[in-house]
């Protein structure tokens, strides 16, 4: 299952926890969402489980921040590939 | 075997970058030769009608006005129409927006969310919704 | 393909998107045949406290077509509310029982 955020909001950490309960999850951070995986809150993903963290190229590029090593940074085409081919659902948050 | 996205966009053009990434998407989903279909719903409609330039003198900097020229996206929709995206709209949210007389981009079509929405789901594999 | 889609509210009432998603999960049900369910979480369990108006009546419609409402648990505790205040016939699941709906899903979509 993959979770898409495309908000900084802590909320959707809460629903992803709701949401996505024993599930194999990975988590692809676009936007804002992209703050979630600085270092100093990546960590809350996996107390939720999470096998794997990605985030979008431009959303990081775009705004000046260098995510935590755990976190794979895609391109579109990654992001579609992982969208569409590698999970049996993305649910966006 | 082709893959289908529909992502229903609730964000507009500007108020932050959940369209820029629609449409930055749906151009790496066409480039693999799957299909996508936008619902423009919500304040999504907003970037459903053709631009009317302002004739005056707008006194934008370059500097912002490059930053603006990012959430500019009308001329990324109409290619991605052309190149086989189908956006739709909610006629009832442009209805209170007082947008549903004005000029569609190209490719894009007045749509409710009874029809249209539903048609794309027919055929879709993964229903994202992005914006707030 | 799709066939049963979960339509989470997050928000309350007096937010456009609340309205957006109770309008799509009727239509997914009434216009395309779909199994729907609507997941009520945080502020989205506002949505069925007998909202009056368009979107309440909405709700009462999509619960009288076949559709079935959802509130979590953790949800109506933190506001102070009872399951006996929602729309009837809304199941209040805690978290483990959402998560199953959204596993035998293939589409959960969250206004």
């Amino acid at each position: 299952m993959l979770f898409l955020l495309h908000t900084s909001r802590t909320e959707g950490l809460e629903e992803l926890r709701i949401l996505g309960g024993d599930e194999d999850k990975a988590v692809l951070l676009v936007g804002d969402a992209v703050y979630l995986g600085l270092p100093g809150q990546v960590d809350v993903f996996e107390t939720l489980g999470v096998d794997a963290v990605f985030a979008a190229r431009d959303a990081v590029s775009v705004r000046g921040v260098v995510p935590a090593e755990a976190v794979a940074v895609l391109g579109y085409d990654g992001m579609a590939k992982l969208i569409l081919d590698d999970h049996d659902q993305v649910i966006s948050l | 075997m082709s893959r289908t996205l529909t992502i229903a966009l609730l964000s507009g053009s500007t108020e932050n970058d959940d369209a820029a990434f629609v449409v930055n998407l749906a151009r790496a989903v066409l480039a693999r030769g799957d299909a996508v279909n936008v619902f423009l719903y919500g304040n999504g409609c907003n970037l459903a009608n053709k631009p009317v330039p302002f004739d005056g003198r707008s006194p934008i900097s370059d500097a912002l006005r490059g930053h603006m020229d990012g959430f500019v996206l009308a001329g990324a929709i109409e290619e991605l129409a052309a190149a086989g995206a189908k956006f739709a709209t909610c006629h009832t949210t442009e209805y209170s927006r007082g947008t549903e007389g004005l000029a569609y981009l190209d490719g894009v079509a007045w749509g409710d969310v009874g029809n249209s929405y539903t048609r794309f789901l027919m055929s879709t594999d993964v229903l994202l919704t992005i914006g707030r | 393909m799709l066939s049963t889609i979960n339509v989470v509210l997050r928000q309350a009432p007096g937010q456009e998107a609340s309205v957006l998603g109770i309008r799509a999960a009727y239509a997914m049900l009434t216009a395309g045949g779909f199994d729907v369910r609507l997941l009520c979480l945080g502020d989205g369990v506002y949505n069925l406290l007998g909202v009056p108006g368009y979107p309440g009546d909405l709700v009462r419609r999509f619960a009288a077509e076949g559709g079935t409402l959802h509130a979590h648990d953790e949800a109506l505790d933190a506001r102070g509310l009872s399951g006996a205040a929602l729309e009837p016939g809304t199941e209040v699941l805690d978290a483990a029982a959402m998560a199953d709906l959204v596993a035998d899903a293939e589409a959960t979509t969250a206004y």
